[in-house]
């Protein structure tokens, strides 16, 4: 399949799992993210603080103080090491991230681990806003496993829309320890 | 085209017209029927309850008496099954057993699997006297012998709008043969929601095309006074529709 | 256990529940009907079936080699691997950790490898207060009870039940809906989650190619349990085993389709050792419980598939003594029909005598299963591995009635004497206990043979006819 053909199959697949899906242009990403940005539950973003293509993550931080927000992120410390101010990042109504990969047979996102990648930025937080470039979208899991060569990062996770349980009675419910909502911002689309 | 009948020792004890009406049917079809008289349980009792002894003394008496059969059609579904695909692992140490009974399983059917796939019956004339009438379809049926839309399709050209579907009609209705006795609890509330779904199709007949679950159906109904409904093999409406 | 479980009486008061009843029923239908769609809409399904089976043939064929191939590769990954032949083996080995961490407190994501080793009365006993996280457990354990599904251990309770339960519990305003009572157990969830010293997860997959461990959740608390602690402890038996990394993408759509009816579930993680250098989340100290606990001896005999089984729920969903009675009858963290197999093999007959019973051969199981394991199948090979033990195989009972029957004059006589007795005997008092007839009658009047002439006589009267074919 071509791009733009995975690129439609990712696009009703996320759908289908409740991700909100948001193609945009770079120039227009600032005012979407925006509008995306809770209007309550404080004003906290949760922010990664790697893996952005460059001037990327100056624009988003820049576009979240002129929406009153203020941003918490892995902080880098004296070993090299990241950590998370974990009190600040619960209190984040909102979490952003960028991801470079999302699988169109599942409609899934590729959030790996890596030092200051931020992933817990997509699960603690109410709302879930992800940044992709178009040119991310893969087939499925099996063409993602074939590029980490058998040597895989510690962690992979596979987030299909948002969090949810069926717990009581079999009702589909969001929300229940991860985001009740996804945004998913594809760039250049 | 001939068949050897396997009558089933259900239809010996419990349903003699089922299996009159089976022979009424391929008579009708022009099929000459072969009923081996030396013919007992094909020893599904056995096989079901953990004496595989048992069931092997009778699958060599099965071989016995229709190992030269051109066909072999029983009238129920779940001893179709028994000789279809249970003799042969019955004989794990005699590769040449193994081979005698799936060369037997290869010409036995079920009877309106025989119809349909060997014979090659697409149509079933009109009944003269249609009444409301649903069909259980076993679990053997279904996947023992793999036979999902067939009877319902012939039940459709016999009875037309009197045919009414059943609903959760892939579920069991609770016999299973020694679990009616060992489980009578739960097998009575399978039982009891099959009648009731029976109930709600408003139908006066209920068919089917295993006997065992025709039995438990009908004691079933007439513990709950069911009266108005009436139970039935298949071949009955079919001798009906073909008389 | 002490007594052997009684079947007989589990289910016929679990039957007689009508709450439960309904409860069960409803959830597992929707469950089975979305399997049933998600199936449909995957056209290569049925060669995924035979494609996951033959993989785990391979893995089941040689699990001690593919274990220690995991462990290699997980030790190499900066995590610990760490073996036990039984349940107590397992629980010690979590003590020892847990005292040694100094752990006061500890999430825990659903495992049912971990009921099956009963690791939260163990970690009580150590001290250590576990929070299941999972919201079907966390009902339950707020009740006090055991799951009662494998993949939704609360099918037994309704919303009303889960709403008094919480109001009690947690204070919670009393009769509330389905999505207030998930924020309630957020709120209370989320606190346990950032203050937990350990973190116990089970195993979907365990990868031996690369030591990883692969974690299915929607709600997300596997990647919370998995992410926030910085000590986790992974329960997996030794069957969780595939061989490749590349395996993992085909089971997934197995265990996904046919558990929920889900393209996929909304969280699935793999990890592959613990943080590494410089990563802010992820445990400190991996460690991987790998439990026997009779899964080597299963893999030499004739049960192996077993240890196939993906734990997908979809042959409860399927069951119909399973829908009736719920999980709680079974008596066993693995109830349905995978448990009535499961529970005699691995805690004995003498356990489990009943279960190999509660099956009616209706088949639909094994029509369901993703790995082809053959239920019906290992459940009349159970009842001729009790009868064994019981000695009634070769019993004087079963060949009697044997002997009779492959004798055609002594069938027929005995065909002819229960048809008079059928054909007049009519309504036997209701409750006659014991007998065979009593429990025949507990819900079913004696049947009665169709009228006319028996079929034999019939046939042998229109041989004889002037024209052959008389009447």
């Amino acid at each position: 399949m071509s791009n733009p053909e995975i690129l439609e199959r990712y696009i009703a697949m996320a759908r289908a799992a409740g991700t909100d899906v948001e193609c945009v242009s770079e120039t227009e990403l600032p005012v979407r993210l925006a509008a995306a940005l809770p209007a309550s539950g404080g004003n906290i973003a949760a922010l990664s603080a790697s893996g952005w293509p460059r001037g990327l993550r100056e624009r988003v931080v820049a576009r979240l103080a002129s929406s009153g927000f203020e941003v918490t992120a892995p902080r880098k410390e004296e070993g090299g090491g990241y950590s998370w101010d974990i009190d600040r990042l619960a209190a984040a109504p909102v979490g952003i991230v960028w991801c470079e990969h999302y699988l169109a047979d599942t409609g899934s996102l590729v959030l790996v681990s890596g030092p200051g990648m931020g992933g817990l930025a997509t699960l603690l937080p109410e709302i879930s806003l992800v940044l992709s470039p178009a040119q991310g979208c893969l087939g499925d899991l099996a063409d993602y496993l074939q590029k980490t060569g058998g040597s895989p990062p510690s962690r992979i996770t596979l987030a299909t829309g948002p969090s949810r349980t069926g717990d009581i009675e079999a009702t589909m419910t969001k929300g229940v320890h991860g985001p009740g909502k996804v945004v998913h911002f594809i760039i250049g689309a | 085209m001939k068949i050897s009948l396997l009558l089933t020792c259900t239809a010996d004890v419990l349903y003699p017209a089922s299996a009159r009406a089976c022979v009424r049917v391929f008579e009708a079809l022009g099929v000459e029927v072969i009923f081996p008289r030396l013919q007992t349980c094909c020893g599904q009792p056995w096989l079901n309850t953990g004496r595989p002894d048992g069931a092997r003394r009778l699958a060599l008496h099965f071989l016995e008496v229709f190992e030269d059969a051109e066909n072999v059609v029983a009238i129920s579904s779940s001893c179709a099954d028994t000789v279809r695909n249970h003799y042969a692992e019955l004989f794990p140490d005699s590769v040449l057993l193994r081979e005698r009974f799936q060369e037997v399983a290869g010409r036995t059917y079920e009877f309106c699997e025989f119809l349909h796939r060997v014979l090659g019956v697409k149509n079933m004339p009109s009944h003269p006297h249609p009444v409301r009438t649903t069909y259980h379809s076993s679990c053997r049926t279904l996947r023992g012998i793999g036979l999902r839309g067939v009877a319902e399709e012939y039940l459709g050209q016999m009875l037309g709008a009197d045919f009414v579907p059943l609903a959760e009609n892939e579920t069991c209705c609770g016999f299973g043969g020694s679990f009616s006795v060992k489980l009578p609890e739960v097998s009575g509330r399978l039982l009891e929601d099959k009648l009731q779904n029976i109930t709600a199709t408003g139908a006066s007949l209920v068919a089917s095309l295993d006997l065992s679950c025709l039995t438990h159906l009908s004691t079933g109904a007439e513990r709950l006074k069911l009266n108005g409904i009436r139970f039935l093999h298949l071949a009955e409406l079919m001798a009906g529709a073909l008389a | 256990m002490n007594a052997s479980h009684n079947f007989r009486k589990t289910s016929a008061a679990a039957v007689a529940d009508e709450v439960l009843g309904a409860a069960v029923g409803k959830t597992a239908n929707i469950l089975f009907s979305l399997r049933g769609a998600a199936v449909a809409g995957y056209p290569g399904f049925e060669e995924l079936r035979d494609w996951g089976r033959s993989r785990k043939m391979e893995v089941s064929g040689d699990l001690g080699p593919y274990a220690r191939r995991f462990a290699d590769r997980l030790e190499a990954a900066g995590g610990h691997a760490h073996f036990a032949r039984d349940g107590r083996e397992a629980v010690e080995i979590i003590k020892a950790i847990a005292g040694r961490v100094g752990a006061a407190s500890a999430v825990k994501s659903k495992s049912m490898t971990a009921e099956e080793i009963s690791c939260n009365e163990g970690l009580a006993h150590a001290g250590v207060t576990v929070t299941e996280t999972d919201l079907g457990e966390f009902i339950i354990q707020l009740a006090g009870e055991k799951p009662s599904h494998i993949v939704a251990p609360a099918i037994h309770k309704d919303r009303a039940q889960v709403a008094e339960l919480f109001h009690e519990a947690l204070g919670s305003a009393p009769g509330l809906d389905v999505g207030d009572l998930v924020r309630v157990a957020r709120k209370a969830l989320r606190e346990q989650f950032l203050s937990a010293d350990i973190g116990i997860t089970g195993a979907n997959f365990a990868v031996a190619q690369t030591g990883t461990i692969a974690i299915v959740t929607n709600e997300g608390n596997g990647r919370l349990t998995s992410a926030l602690p910085s000590v986790q402890i992974v329960v997996a038996g030794i069957d969780k085993m595939i061989p490749e990394l590349s395996d993992l993408p085909g089971f997934l759509t197995l265990l996904t389709r046919s558990a929920t009816g889900q393209v996929i579930s909304s969280y699935v993680t793999m990890i592959t050792g613990p943080r590494r250098q410089g990563e802010e989340d992820g445990p400190k100290e991996l460690h991987v419980v790998l439990l026997d606990n009779g899964r080597s001896a299963l893999a030499s005999g004739r049960f192996r598939e077993m240890l196939h089984c993906l734990h997908c729920g979809a042959c409860l969903n399927s069951c119909p003594v399973y829908r009736a009675v719920g999980g709680h009858a079974y008596e066993s963290v693995y109830p349905g029909p995978m448990g009535d197999v499961l529970s005699p093999l691995l805690w004995g007959m003498d356990a489990y005598p009943d279960l190999p019973d509660a099956c009616t051969l209706c088949g639909r199981c094994a029509e369901v299963c993703p790995m082809r394991i053959p239920l019906p199948e290992y459940h009349r090979k159970l009842r001729v591995l009790r009868a064994g033990l019981k000695g009634e195989a070769a019993g004087w009972r079963a060949q009697a009635w044997a002997s009779m029957a492959e004798n055609p004059l002594l069938y027929r006589a005995g065909v002819g004497a229960v048809r008079r007795v059928l054909s007049h005997v009519r309504g036997l008092p209701a409750k006659m206990n014991g007998g065979l007839p009593g429990a025949w009658t507990l819900c079913r009047e004696l049947p009665h043979p169709q009228e006319g002439p028996d079929f034999r006589s019939w046939w042998e009267k229109r041989q004889k006819g002037p024209s052959g074919k008389p009447e």
